[in-house]
């Protein structure tokens, strides 16, 4: 952060303080990209959780926003903030990845092949596609070119700019929220 | 399993929607200040209530008694302050401040061991020490009002390292709650001090360790915090 950014962070953090909501939007972007910035510098590499590490900072500088003494630079607040949140979800990651199961023993969600037999079983194809459509897009082109076009994740990694492991990821929580969406889920 | 991230514009509007304003929390040493006149002034009431020693007046000439008292003293306040500290994101040196309250601590023991290795065979006079559990009664009697309030404290601001916010919250109440027991227990023996005041210190700051993983549960309180907003 420059020390112009810092200026207009800790401005801005103020404002936020007194309860400014614009101030606190321009505030929150300006970190969004920070954050960003920090995790592909502490990582070397942008990650697909990239954008967890955001989200969780960003609820946490909103939780301890009360904790910053506008006479004390703005950068050790938010860093240390930024920093313990990315440890949280790098570890998490790590967990899921540990958890992971090959996608190609995972049980299909939709496939052209099975579709009679899920018409028989009285899958609502048009509720799975419908849930598919709300999926975020990265979901969607994972999951759909896993199930629907039978791309390999290599395939899929190479194509989308992802690791095979991202790729893995990114579809184990598509597969989730499909569940979720299609109230199949424990 | 994580639930579901939406996406960060809605993040950024749901928070900046909740924009109220806040008073900025003190700074540290100021918080740090009030707990310690609240906390000395219920120790003090406390320990007076518990029935002083009857030869505290003579005790108060004893250089040996005078040093456990600034070193139990010393610890209360360097653990208070680091917990203070640790409790602020980027708030201060975190090592430096979590050092000082365990060397503080370690020169307690050392103090002790000096004492008792000059009064003898140490294992044998350890062994004969009988059994007096009333000094932990007293210890956390005298310690409870002050740490609840530091935990209370505490909990109001951000602890990024639960584990060690609790543990160094837990080690200044009960230091605090030995350096009151120290004008109540009329026995000055080193080994009945080593084994009665400072072990259960040193054991019961462990339990600070899991109340802080409960209490301040920094994923928690901000996951609290969001859901509450959507």
């Amino acid at each position: 952060m420059t020390p112009q950014q810092e200026r207009h962070a800790t401005g801005l953090m103020q404002h936020a303080q007194e309860g400014d909501e614009q101030a606190y939007v321009e505030l929150l972007v300006l970190l969004t990209e920070l954050t960003r910035r920090y995790v592909y510098l502490k990582l070397g590499a942008m990650v697909p959780w990239a954008d967890d590490v955001v989200q969780e900072t960003l609820i946490s500088v909103h939780a301890a926003r009360h904790t910053y003494d506008p006479r004390r630079p703005f950068v050790p607040w938010f860093y240390a903030i930024a920093r313990n949140r990315l440890i949280d979800v790098w570890r998490r990651e790590g967990r899921v990845s540990r958890r992971e199961v090959g996608v190609e023993v995972l049980p299909d969600v939709v496939s052209p092949a099975a579709a009679d037999h899920d018409a028989r079983e009285g899958v609502d194809m048009k509720a799975v596609r419908a849930a598919l459509e709300s999926l975020p897009p990265r979901q969607r082109d994972v999951v759909t070119a896993l199930k629907l076009r039978d791309e390999s994740v290599r395939d899929i990694a190479g194509r989308l700019n992802m690791t095979p492991s991202a790729v893995k990821v990114t579809a184990h929580r598509g597969y989730r929220a499909l569940r979720r969406l299609l109230g199949v889920d424990a | 399993m994580t639930p579901e991230r939406p996406p960060l514009p809605r993040v950024i509007a749901q928070l900046a929607r909740d924009a109220t304003p806040v008073a900025p929390l003190p700074p540290p040493s100021a918080r740090l200040t009030t707990w310690t006149l609240k906390a000395a002034t219920a120790a003090a009431i406390v320990t007076i209530l518990l029935g002083l020693r009857p030869d505290v007046v003579v005790r108060l000439r004893d250089p040996r008694f005078i040093a456990a008292a600034v070193v139990t003293l010393a610890i209360a306040l360097a653990a208070a302050a680091a917990a203070f500290v640790l409790s602020v994101p980027g708030a201060g040196p975190r090592r430096v401040m979590r050092a000082m309250p365990l060397l503080a601590a370690a020169a307690w023991g050392m103090l002790l061991w000096v004492r008792l290795t000059a009064a003898g065979e140490p294992v044998t006079q350890l062994a004969a020490t009988p059994w007096h559990p009333a000094c932990v009664v007293l210890i956390l009697s005298v310690g409870a009002l002050p740490g609840i309030w530091l935990f209370a404290m505490l909990r109001r601001a951000a602890p990024l390292q639960p584990l060690w916010t609790g543990a160094l919250a837990a080690l200044a109440s009960l230091a605090l709650g030995a350096l009151g027991t120290q004008f109540v227990c009329p026995i000055d023996a080193p080994a009945h001090q080593l084994l009665w005041h400072f072990t259960p210190v040193v054991l019961i700051t462990f339990v600070g360790l899991a109340l802080g993983a409960r209490l301040f549960d920094w994923r928690r309180l901000a996951a609290g915090t969001f859901r509450s907003l959507r």
